[in-house]
């Protein structure tokens, strides 16, 4: 009969199976440095397990992620708020755009950074749902059942969102 | 609009094909399982008042169980289920804390309660065999007692006290007495006193010799 321990690890490990390209996704997009979103989806893990261990009840454990990937998220968007030199960009992974590239994959990448900087100007609740739908291909069910919140809220908002983002990309 | 929503498709397949390697899952999978066994699951600590409940439970289930038990049993007679509590309780525990004649002086009281009890079963035409096989069995224990504890104290033995107050008490009670066995049992204390001061007259005998 497996232990308490065990059957709380045996969750958190699908869990992690399940969900760590939807966090990986999430926290990219909205951090764009890969290597620091490949850390926080760790971290994200991490704390999980330490709310574990200290009892917390965790009725839904992919909202309970995301909600950890948001704080972690808000973290480093304070750390961000001090400038940082291109040397600590580069050791954190950013990479400069290759002259190489291909000049439609330099287009499509301004349309995506233009979108990207689109969605950053919309505010924290039109984010989510854009992001859990475009970036991690959430259906709204999913949306809600990720954020706690009715699935009539969601497809309102995610309407709403979407209206807002398309008057800020014409 | 249609321009928008290629815009939003695009963001989609970008981001669609954003994903960590089979390597870096492996690596992160392993890094969660370690971290896991290096901070293993704690017993859950209720706080505040909780904490102080479950803590005390037991103890506040044992007073509770005791003090109740003490309380139904003070009303227990000689039979009831609850006596022996009553008299564990009432008497035989203040005992371990007293000196010897103390306890031939709580010896003396208990056998005035016996009498007491008895004297109400009578009362009530309840004294039966048992109850009164039971009053008898703890009177001759308390006698048995201050017998001990005097033996203990030969040489105070001439003039006891105690087995005064005793002959005192069946003075007083002899005339409420009507059931004959119990007052025949009182008798029997009579004789057992008779013998105890033979006893110390051999005793003050052997003494002096």
């Amino acid at each position: 009969m497996p232990t308490n321990r065990e059957m709380a690890q045996q969750q958190l490990l699908e869990a992690f199976e399940k969900y760590n390209d939807d966090l990986f996704r999430f926290i990219n997009f909205k951090l764009t440095n890969r290597e620091l979103a490949k850390d926080l989806t760790q971290i994200t893990f991490e704390k999980t397990w330490i709310a574990i261990t200290k009892g917390k009840k965790i009725e839904n454990l992919r909202a309970f992620l995301y909600k950890v990937a948001k704080r972690l998220i808000i973290d480093e968007y304070r750390k961000k708020k001090q400038p940082i030199s291109l040397e600590q960009l580069q050791e954190q992974g950013w990479e400069p755009a290759k002259p190489a590239k291909a000049q439609q994959e330099l287009a499509n990448q301004m349309k995506l950074e233009e979108l990207h900087a689109a969605i950053n100007k919309l505010s924290k609740k039109y984010q989510e749902v854009l992001i859990l739908h475009y970036v991690n291909d959430y259906r709204v069910k999913e949306i809600a059942d990720t954020l706690n919140k009715s699935e009539n809220l969601i497809s309102v908002r995610l309407n709403r969102a979407i209206k807002k983002l398309k008057a800020l990309i014409t | 609009m249609p321009h928008q929503d290629q815009q939003l498709d695009e963001l989609k397949n970008h981001h669609k094909s954003e994903r960590l390697s089979n390597e870096e899952k492996s690596t992160m999978k392993q890094n969660l399982l370690n971290f896991m066994n290096a901070n293993p699951l704690q017993e859950k600590q209720p706080k505040g008042f909780t904490a102080f409940l479950r803590h005390f439970s037991t103890a506040f289930a044992a007073l509770f169980l005791v003090v109740t038990t003490s309380f139904a049993a003070n009303y227990s007679q000689p039979g009831d289920f609850l006596y022996p509590v009553k008299i564990y309780v009432k008497e035989e525990i203040p005992s371990y804390f007293m000196d010897d004649e103390h306890q031939q002086q709580q010896a003396v009281t208990n056998i005035e309660r016996r009498i007491k009890e008895a004297l109400t079963l009578i009362e009530k035409a309840d004294l039966s065999p048992k109850r009164e096989a039971i009053v008898t069995k703890q009177i001759e224990k308390n006698i048995e007692k201050i017998t001990r504890l005097s033996e203990k104290h030969s040489n105070k033995l001439d003039h006891n006290p105690h087995f005064q107050k005793i002959g005192e008490l069946y003075d007083a009670y002899e005339p409420q007495i009507t059931n004959r066995s119990f007052e025949n049992q009182l008798k029997n204390f009579s004789k057992r006193q008779e013998k105890l001061e033979e006893k110390i007259e051999k005793l003050e005998l052997s003494h002096h010799t």
